[in-house]
């Protein structure tokens, strides 16, 4: 998409009846690394490629550049007992909406005395990225979140975008070269509802892998896994904890790389 | 403020109801209250209930100030409609929850709100499966003070009653059937309209149960024993 004279700000309207700003914004969330999130009848799993990079130079362009001196960067955060939620985008924007979801849950806990539903929480984002596409002088999160929860309803997988769009999945992925991810979910979905959690975790983990060009792999370093289910608190995987669950996903041969799509399906 | 403007915090309670008996039995809770309420010790409104029912799940009852009970039943119906955008019936725990916490904030503000409620109700365990919900009674009083009991007895019945309803419950606890139950609340009610000047003899018992939902009561009335009268104070 060019620049035109109808991108300056939110609160302008293009004569094809477009918010500029706010698809800018969403390619922002396109930009970031990925993620992916499934649920099954009693749980709801969200696993992310971490990335250890830095941007050098902020313009249209987001360039990176693979740096052995920092960390990865945190992309999963645990929000109460039963939720958790996973970034992809403006990291700094996902994280200000983090604590703002992890303070939604505990003001709840605190006049209840018990968890939040997950549709309340989907309601709060809602109200809290809309007012940032009405109002001048305010510009959209560049970030999209997987919302994974459990709750008295079961499972959810609430993805949100910049747009403001918030919507219940039963599987997706947000962040770069998602497609891919996205028709292994497609290709799969019947198989997600009866998934015990272990396969259910290998499921997204085969989705996230498909987001990666060729020469690259997923890792114990560069995977972050988070699951949630019934009698199950929210629980975030790194480094150890996540090899045992790659050794599971590196006995199924990879058919696709990257940028090639179409992969054939996974034989479980 | 300016020492001129009129007080703008409530001082003390206006038309009051008194005491409230609740009991849980196997499946549900029994809540009796009196149908009066007083302007003082003068008995102004009969036939008034002193339950609320929240919904299919939950039953309030009052003693203390009436207007502000009414008031809140306005602040509980928004409540329950901010639970209906989420597709959720308010349970009884969240409820209390939430009444406790505006009670002690009010009080918190030296403005009370003027009641001792009893949230009652069946708290739903597992969606959708009746066998495993429990029995739920909630007490707040007007300082903010909150708990969760088996059975109780507010106002002047907490100096009458608890006993009495606690010898009952330790006969059979939580094996009391509905009947049983509702039997120890009659029982109890005499006790209070011979000792408390602000009860009546009319009254009505509702119930929550898992399996009929909120059940409120029909009136009944009850005559008690006074035959005391003739040898304590010259009665003919």
């Amino acid at each position: 998409m060019f620049r035109n004279q109808y991108d300056s700000d939110v609160t302008v309207w293009s004569p094809q009846g477009r918010l500029h700003q706010v698809e800018y914004a969403v390619e922002a969330m396109k930009q970031g690394s990925a993620t992916v999130g499934i649920k099954s009848e009693t749980h709801a799993v969200i696993v992310a490629l971490k990335v250890d990079d830095f941007f050098f130079s902020i313009t249209l362009f987001f360039q990176r550049a693979q740096n052995e001196l920092s960390s990865h960067q945190k992309k999963i955060y645990e929000i109460d007992t039963h939720s958790g939620v996973s970034i992809a985008g403006l990291l700094s924007d996902g994280r200000i909406l983090a604590r703002f979801l992890q303070t939604e849950c505990s003001s709840w806990r605190w006049d209840y005395k018990q968890p939040v539903p997950i549709k309340k929480l989907a309601e709060s984002m809602q109200l809290k990225l809309q007012a940032n596409t009405q109002y001048y002088g305010r510009r959209p999160f560049g970030v999209g979140i997987l919302i994974a929860g459990y709750d008295k309803d079961g499972a959810h997988i609430i993805q949100t975008d910049p747009s403001a769009e918030v919507v219940s999945m039963h599987g997706t992925s947000i962040g770069a070269r998602s497609q891919s991810a996205r028709t292994y979910l497609e290709r799969n979905v019947d198989k997600f509802e009866k998934s015990s959690p272990e396969e259910l975790i290998v499921h997204a983990l085969l989705a996230l892998r498909d987001t990666l060009p060729a020469e690259e792999n997923l890792s114990a370093q560069n995977t972050s896994i988070g699951i949630v289910g019934k009698d199950s608190p929210f629980n975030l995987l790194d480094d150890a904890q996540v090899a045992v669950h790659l050794n599971q996903v590196s006995t199924h041969p990879r058919t696709t790389a990257g940028a090639q799509g179409g992969a054939e399906p996974m034989q479980m | 403020m300016n020492a001129h403007d009129e007080v703008q915090r409530t001082l003390n309670p206006t038309c009051t109801g008194t005491s409230v008996i609740a009991l849980q039995y196997k499946t549900g809770v029994v809540v009796l209250t009196d149908r009066v309420v007083s302007y003082g010790k003068m008995a102004r409104y009969k036939n008034v209930s002193r339950q609320y029912k929240v919904n299919d799940n939950v039953l309030i009852a009052f003693g203390g100030d009436h207007a502000d009970f009414h008031w809140l039943q306005n602040v509980i119906e928004r409540q329950v409609l901010l639970w209906k955008r989420f597709d959720q019936d308010i349970g009884p725990k969240a409820l209390h929850g939430y009444l406790t916490s505006l009670l002690y904030a009010r009080r918190c503000k030296m403005n009370p709100i003027w009641n001792t409620l009893v949230v009652a109700g069946v708290e739903e365990e597992e969606k959708n499966n009746k066998e495993t919900s429990t029995p739920f009674i909630g007490v707040i009083t007007q300082k903010g003070c909150a708990y969760q009991v088996k059975h109780i007895a507010t106002g002047l019945g907490a100096f009458l009653l608890n006993q009495a309803v606690e010898d009952e419950w330790r006969k059979k606890g939580e094996n009391l059937s509905r009947e049983d139950a509702e039997a120890v609340l009659r029982k109890s009610l005499e006790l209070t309209l011979y000792h408390d000047c602000v009860a009546d003899n009319e009254f009505e018992i509702g119930r929550v149960d898992a399996n009929e939902g909120v059940v409120l009561g029909n009136e009944e009335k009850i005559i008690g024993d006074w035959s005391i009268a003739e040898t304590n104070c010259q009665y003919e």
